[in-house]
């Protein structure tokens, strides 16, 4: 496998669906249109990933997961202020969820080596 | 039994080659292998630089040793900070703290209630903000540490989570009350007593967090016994193990001293906010991925194990001066913009350098 090719392709359809996600932005019509609406996506695109089961050291994932992930980021979100809590309590419940996720899979890998 | 004996002319080989060079050689040698006379050769060329752009008049206000002097009070944070992720990054097996920022956001209300509103006294407040920042570098230390979470997402976890605390904890609102913004005096720019005459005045937060936490650092990493198992740690974990260090609790430390810096920090913030804000240390790009840069960028691997202090105070210096040139070279608030740029351009030339070196010279130091 030519290792290199399939880096940088990797990257570069990263690239491109975020290419594709930021005229989603757009057309979700915020009314202006600021330079700064992309920063600190990057966390909670990155806990979406990781709640849907990716492996963070690499070679284990799935666009199913990743599609659950987000979807469970976004429910938590949207639950928390419908619940009436602060919506800004949102953030702790998504870390919470990323302990969970994680910490689940780190025992089944310990217990998948005792056995 | 070839093979040791092959060794040793081998590398004294290596060291006539070197003893040959011509000196240009040399020095481009030496340069490219020791971060940290790269690092102060660029901090000289970026405010040669700058002098020059000054004295041509191209800039929208004087660039003199007293813009850099009080400019100096921006490396405090990140300096600071940068160190904090020296430790951690040292720590090894990915070891990264992402919570920093939030962190120093969080003890910042905790100490804003606890200057601002509970009427405690400084000293009780900063430690109390300290201890405070240790619990949650805790927090993040045994997740990584003891649990075996991988340290990017317990780290972000905990990012998340305090946060979110930050912002809840006093109702989205900013503490300020007068004795929060009296104490903006720590961090102006004072005359030293002696030989304060000659010399610009210098920002006295410089004097009374930074300084003593690079010397702290410092101690700790080259002096005392946990410096030694840190590195050994970092570099190789089964190693450590076997060679009876305490690997989990030697790793567990990394990341509470990272909390305790960050406590500190965030003290440095109310001081230089004058008011104690919810979002301190994660508004904008947040104070956690500079802090990494800069560590980077002062040459620490981020595999492990290697990392020098003097590194991130050169790196700290560079991107504080830089950026305050960057500020005067435009007009307005159009230089900000560019100051990211910058950045990320410095650091890509470093990792271009870091590569080009460990292809033709093994590896920097």
């Amino acid at each position: 496998v030519r290792v290199q090719r399939r880096q940088l392709l990797a990257y570069l359809v990263t690239g491109l669906l975020v290419g594709l996600a930021s005229c989603f932005v757009i057309a979700q019509g915020t009314s202006t249109l600021d330079q700064s609406v992309g920063s600190g996506k990057e966390l909670a695109v990155i806990a979406a990933v990781v709640i849907g089961g990716t492996s963070i050291m690499g070679g284990r994932g799935s666009v199913l997961g990743t599609f659950l992930g987000a979807l469970l980021v976004q429910s938590v979100t949207s639950g928390v202020t419908q619940l009436g809590w602060k919506s800004q309590l949102a953030d702790l419940f998504v870390g919470i969820f990323i302990i969970i996720a994680v910490g689940t899979d780190l025992l089944r890998e310990r217990a998948r080596r005792a056995s | 039994m070839t093979a040791p004996t092959a060794t040793p002319p081998a590398s004294s080989q290596k060291d006539n080659g070197a003893t040959t060079e011509s000196t240009g050689a040399r020095i481009l040698r030496a340069l490219l292998t020791q971060r940290i006379a790269l690092l102060a050769v660029l901090v000289v060329v970026v405010v040669v630089w700058f002098f020059v752009l000054d004295a041509g008049g191209y800039l929208t206000a004087p660039y003199n040793f007293d813009y850099m002097s009080a400019s100096l009070i921006n490396a405090v944070p990140l300096a600071m900070l940068g160190l904090a992720e020296l430790l951690v990054i040292l720590s090894g097996r990915g070891g990264i703290d992402l919570s920093v920022g939030a962190i120093v956001s969080l003890a910042g209300m905790i100490f804003g209630f606890a200057y601002g509103e509970w009427g405690w006294g400084l000293i009780p407040a900063i430690l109390l903000t300290a201890a405070f920042g240790a619990l949650c570098g805790a927090l993040n230390g045994f997740l990584v540490a003891y649990v075996g979470f991988p340290a990017l997402i317990a780290t972000l976890a905990t990012f998340y989570g305090f946060k979110s605390l930050a912002i809840v904890v006093n109702n989205q609102s900013p503490i300020s009350t007068p004795p929060i913004q009296n104490l903006f005096s720590i961090t102006q720019s004072v005359e030293i007593p002696v030989i304060g005459a000659n010399i610009p005045d210098v920002p006295l937060g410089l004097f009374t967090f930074l300084l003593p936490t690079v010397v702290v650092v410092w101690l700790l990493l080259a002096r005392t016994t946990y410096g030694r198992r840190l590195y050994a740690v970092g570099t190789n974990d089964v190693a450590g193990r076997w060679a009876g260090i305490p690997v989990r609790g030697t790793r567990f430390k990394a990341y509470v001293y990272a909390g305790l810096i960050s406590g500190l920090v965030a003290v440095v913030t109310v001081a230089q906010f004058a008011s104690a804000r919810p979002d301190a240390g994660v508004s904008g790009n947040g104070m956690a991925l500079p802090a990494i840069t800069i560590a980077v960028l002062g040459g620490v691997a981020i595999t492990g194990g290697i990392g020098r202090v003097a590194g991130v105070v050169l790196a700290t210096l560079l991107i504080v001066w830089l950026n305050a040139g960057i500020l005067l070279a435009f007009i307005g608030n159009e230089g900000a913009q560019y100051q990211l740029l910058a950045l990320g351009a410095v650091l890509i030339f470093a990792a271009l350098l870091n590569g080009l070196t460990t292809r033709r010279y093994g590896g920097t130091r």
